[in-house]
C-alpha cells in the first residue's frame, strides 16, 4: 500500500468515527467548563462572590456583639473580604456542610461583657474539619490573630491597671481603662492607615483568571487522549505487518496515524475555539486577559497553540504505542492526564506546592505546554519553550517508532 | 458457589496477565507516598516576599518572626526594596511587604501624633480576597510593638510625672493578657489523617476515581470478550455473571492497592473505617459498571463514555470542592458516598442502601435488555 493510501485510511477511519467521539467530548468539555467556572467564579461574578462567608451564632440583639458585627460590616476594612451572616446553630451547620459559609462563630451569652471583665470565655470558630478548604485555613489564621491582638489588648490594660494601683491612683481608674479601650479600637478599625498598597498590574505573568484558563485548556488537551480512545485503539496490527511486509517502514506508518490524529485533535480543538469565540461576545469581567477580546481571539489562540497540540498527540500517541488491551491504555491515559495535569498546576496554582514539586511540574511536558499558553497569553512565547516542546513532540514520535519496532521485531521471532 | 471462586479466580488471574495493569496497580501504593511525602515539605497559598527597607531593628524582629511562624503564608526575605518588587512583578512572589526605613519613627507617628504613617508598603500585581486577608497579618504582625506603643503613649499622657520609662516598661514586661478567645472546632470530628494538607486532600478522591476507571475498562474488556463471543455457551441473561466476576476483580484489585496506598501515605482515617468504606465503595462500583456494561453492549461505546463518567465524577464528587448543588445527580456517583462517608458515618448507609439499588436495577435492566434470551 502507498503511503498516501494509508494515510487517506487512517483520516477516513478517524472521519468516521469523529461524530460519536466529538459528542462525547462536547459532553466532556461541558463539565471542565463547569468545573473552570465554579474555580474562576469569584472572578467572574464580581466582589462578593469572592467573600468568606461567616456564619454568627449567638444573641446578637441589643448587645456589644451585634455592635461589633455592625462595625466590623460597614467600617472595617475586612468588610472587602468576609460578609457576617447571623444564623441559628441548626442553620449554620447545615450551611456549613453545603459549604455555604466557610465557618460559624459560636459566641457564648455575654461574650464581650466578659471579656471586658478580664474574663475571657471562648467564642468557638467551627469549621468543617476532613480535608480543609485554603480560604477555611486562611480564615483560622486570622480569628487567631484577632485573638492574639485582644489578649494583647488586654496586657497593656492589666498593666495600666496594675501600675496605677501600686501608685495608689485607682480614682477615675475605670474611666481610664475606657479610655485606652476605645483608643486601641480606634487603632484597629484605622489600621489600614498602617500600611499603603501597591497594585503593580499582571505585566509580566498572567492573572490568576487567565492561569485557570491556560490550566483547563492543557487539562482538556491531557483528557483527549481518553476521549479519541475509539480512533487509537482501533488502529489494525494485522495492517501494521503486512504493510511492513511490503516496504511500508515503521516511521512512515507512524506518521500516517500521528497526523490523522492531529488533524482529529486540531479540527476538535478549533470547533470549540469558535464556541468560545461566542462567548467573547459577552464582554466577560474580572480577567484582565481577556478585555478587548474579540470572536476571533479564541481561534488565534488556538494557531498560537499549535506546538502544543503536537506535543501532546504526540505524547499520547506515544501511549498508546506502549500499551496494549482497552484497560491498560485507558488506565494508563488517565493516569498520566491527572498526574500531570495536578502536579503541573492546572487544578491548583503550581506555586501552592514545595519547589521540589514546582521545579518537576515545569519540566514535564503538561508544565512547559502550561508556561507556552501562559507566555503567548501575554505576549511572544519564550524561544526556549518553543524548543522543548519541539524536543518533546520528537522525543515521543521517536519513543513511538522504537516501541513498534521493537514489538514488530519481537512477534517477527 | 465453589464455581464461583473458581470464575473469579480465573477472571482475576487474566486481567493479571496484562502486566501494563499490574504495573499500575503496584505504582500506585508505591507513587502515593513519595507525592505525598513530597507536598509535606515547604509549601504556601500564598508567597509573600519580606523587604527590610532600613536597618531598624524592630522591623528586623517582626521579619524573622514571620520567617520562623507556621503559616499557609510562604514566607521569603529579600535584601532589598527592588529585588521584592521584582519577585512580585515576575509571578515569584504573590505579594512584598517592605517595612519602612524609619519603622520605628514611623510607627511612633502613627500612635503618638495619630496621623497615618505608612510602616509597611504592599506590593501586588492584583487584587483579590485572598491577598486582602492575608494584608491583616500584617497589623497582626506589627501589632505587639503598637500595642506596646500605645500603653507607653497612654501611660505618660495619663500618669505624666508619676512613673519612669523604665517602670512603665517593667509593668508591662510582667503582664499577662487573658486566656485566647477563640476556640477553633470541627463539624466532623473524624480526626484528620496525620500528613493530609491541603495540598494531599485531593488525592484520597482522586484514587477513588481510578477504582472507578479500573472498573470501567474492565467492563470494557467484558463487553469485547462478547463481542469475541466467548461467552456464547452462556444465555444472554446469565452472562450478566461473568459481567460482575471481571468488573468486581479489576475493582478489588484496584481497591486493594487505594486501601494500601493510604495507609502507607498516613492518609488514612482509621483502619475500621477505611476496611468499610472500601469493601463497600468496591461492591458500590462493582455494581455501577458493571450497570453501564449492561446498558451499552458494545465496548466502543462504553470506552467513549468513560471521559465522561471521570470528567463528571471529579466535578460532582467532593475532589477539588463540593458542589453541593448538584447533590441531585452526585447521589447517583459511588464516589460521592465513598468520600463524604470518610467523614460521616451516615454516608455508609447511604452507599449500602446504593449497592442494593444499583445491583436491583442492573438486575432488572438485564432481564428487561436481554429478554428471555
Amino acid at each position: 500500500m502507498k503511503k498516501e493510501m494509508y494515510a487517506r485510511l487512517q483520516m477516513k477511519r478517524a472521519w468516521k468515527l469523529y461524530p460519536s467521539i466529538l459528542a462525547i467530548t462536547v459532553v466532556t468539555v461541558s463539565v471542565i467548563l463547569l468545573v473552570g467556572v465554579t474555580m474562576l467564579g469569584g472572578f467572574l461574578h464580581g466582589e462578593d462572590k469572592q467573600k468568606f462567608h461567616i456564619g454568627i451564632v449567638g444573641d446578637v440583639t441589643d448587645s456589644y456583639l451585634g455592635i461589633g458585627i455592625t462595625a466590623l460590616q460597614n467600617m472595617d476594612s475586612s468588610r472587602f473580604s468576609f460578609t457576617f451572616m447571623e444564623m441559628e446553630e441548626e442553620e449554620a451547620q447545615e450551611a456549613l456542610r453545603k459549604q455555604e459559609i466557610f465557618g460559624y462563630v459560636h459566641a457564648p451569652e455575654n461574650f464581650i461583657d466578659n471579656i471586658m471583665n478580664g474574663e475571657n470565655v471562648p467564642a468557638t470558630f467551627v469549621t468543617l474539619g476532613g480535608a480543609e478548604r485554603i480560604g477555611t485555613v486562611l480564615t483560622g489564621e486570622v480569628a487567631e490573630m484577632v485573638s492574639d491582638i485582644v489578649t494583647e489588648c488586654q496586657r497593656s490594660m492589666y498593666a495600666m491597671q496594675d501600675a496605677a494601683r501600686a501608685k495608689g491612683k485607682t480614682d477615675g481608674l475605670w474611666e481610664k481603662v475606657k479610655a485606652m479601650n476605645i483608643r486601641y479600637i480606634e487603632d484597629f478599625l484605622f489600621r489600614t492607615s498602617s500600611y499603603e498598597v501597591e497594585n503593580l498590574g499582571i505585566a509580566n505573568s498572567v492573572s490568576m483568571g487567565g492561569y485557570y484558563i491556560c490550566g483547563m485548556v492543557i487539562f482538556f488537551l491531557l483528557l483527549w487522549g481518553i476521549s479519541s480512545g475509539r480512533f487509537m485503539m482501533g488502529r489494525s496490527v494485522g495492517l501494521q505487518k503486512q504493510l511492513l511486509a511490503r516496504g511500508m517502514s515503521v516511521t512512515r506508518q507512524i506518521f500516517c496515524e500521528y497526523f490523522a490524529f492531529l488533524a482529529l485533535t486540531f479540527l476538535t480543538v478549533f470547533l470549540f475555539s469558535v464556541g468560545a469565540g461566542f462567548l467573547m461576545l459577552k464582554n466577560i469581567q474580572g480577567i484582565p486577559e481577556l478585555s478587548g477580546a474579540t470572536f476571533f481571539t479564541p481561534m488565534r489562540f488556538v494557531f498560537t497553540a499549535i506546538p502544543v497540540i503536537l506535543m501532546v498527540t504526540a505524547m499520547q500517541t506515544a501511549m498508546y504505542e506502549m500499551t496494549s488491551g482497552t484497560v491498560s491504555s485507558i488506565l494508563l491515559q488517565f493516569i498520566v492526564a491527572i498526574g500531570m495535569g495536578y502536579i503541573s498546576g492546572c487544578l491548583y496554582p503550581s506555586t501552592f506546592f514545595p519547589e521540589t514539586v514546582q521545579h518537576i511540574g515545569t519540566i514535564l511536558p503538561s508544565g512547559v505546554g502550561f508556561s507556552y499558553l501562559r507566555q503567548s497569553m501575554l505576549s511572544v512565547p519564550d524561544g526556549r519553550t518553543w524548543m522543548w516542546l519541539l524536543i518533546y513532540t520528537a522525543a515521543f514520535l521517536g519513543i513511538t517508532v522504537w516501541i513498534r519496532k521493537c514489538r514488530m521485531a519481537g512477534d517477527g521471532q | 458457589m465453589k464455581k464461583a471462586w473458581i470464575w473469579l479466580y480465573m477472571l482475576t488471574k487474566r486481567l493479571f496477565r496484562k502486566y501494563s495493569f499490574l504495573i499500575i496497580l503496584l505504582l500506585i501504593p508505591l507513587a502515593i507516598p513519595l507525592a505525598n511525602t513530597a507536598m509535606q515539605s515547604e509549601s504556601g497559598v500564598l508567597r509573600i516576599a519580606l523587604c527590610n527597607a532600613g536597618t531598624d531593628k524592630n522591623a528586623e524582629n517582626i521579619i524573622e518572626e514571620l520567617l520562623s511562624s507556621k503559616s499557609v503564608l510562604l514566607y521569603k526575605k529579600y535584601d532589598t526594596a527592588g529585588e521584592a518588587r521584582r519577585a512580585v512583578e515576575t509571578g515569584k512572589a504573590d505579594a512584598a511587604w517592605i517595612f519602612a526605613e524609619e519603622f520605628s519613627r514611623k510607627a511612633e507617628i502613627y500612635i503618638k501624633e495619630k496621623r497615618p504613617a505608612t510602616m509597611v508598603t504592599v506590593l501586588e500585581r492584583e487584587s483579590t480576597v485572598p491577598l486582602q486577608l492575608a494584608r491583616e497579618k500584617i497589623y497582626g504582625a506589627v501589632y505587639p510593638h503598637i500595642s506596646k506603643l500605645v500603653y507607653t503613649t497612654f501611660m505618660e499622657k495619663e500618669f505624666t510625672g508619676l512613673f519612669s520609662v523604665e517602670e512603665i516598661q517593667r509593668y508591662y514586661e510582667a503582664s499577662v493578657g487573658g486566656d485566647d478567645i477563640i476556640r477553633m472546632e470541627k463539624l466532623y470530628k473524624t480526626e484528620a489523617p496525620r500528613n493530609e494538607n491541603y495540598l494531599t486532600a485531593p488525592l484520597r478522591g482522586l484514587l477513588s476515581m481510578l477504582v472507578v476507571l479500573c472498573g470501567l475498562a474492565a467492563a470494557c474488556y467484558f463487553l469485547q470478550d462478547t463481542k469475541d463471543r466467548k461467552y456464547d455457551w452462556l444465555s444472554p441473561r446469565k452472562r450478566i455473571l461473568p459481567a460482575f466476576g471481571t468488573c468486581f476483580a479489576a475493582v478489588a484489585a484496584s481497591g486493594v492497592a487505594v486501601f494500601l496506598a493510604l495507609h502507607i501515605a498516613k492518609l488514612n482515617v482509621g483502619f475500621g473505617r477505611e476496611l468499610l468504606s472500601m469493601l463497600l465503595y468496591i461492591l458500590a462500583v462493582t455494581g455501577f459498571c458493571t450497570l453501564w456494561a449492561v446498558v451499552f453492549r458494545d465496548a466502543g461505546r462504553l470506552g467513549a463514555c468513560i471521559p465522561f463518567f471521570v470528567i463528571g465524577m471529579l466535578a460532582l464528587s467532593p475532589v477539588f470542592f463540593d458542589m453541593e448543588r448538584f447533590a441531585c445527580i452526585s447521589i447517583f456517583l459511588p464516589s460521592w458516598y465513598y468520600l463524604h462517608a470518610i467523614h460521616d458515618t451516615a454516608y455508609l448507609f447511604g452507599m449500602f442502601v446504593y449497592c442494593v439499588a444499583v445491583f436491583g436495577v442492573t438486575a432488572l435492566l438485564n432481564v428487561l435488555l436481554r429478554g428471555r434470551g
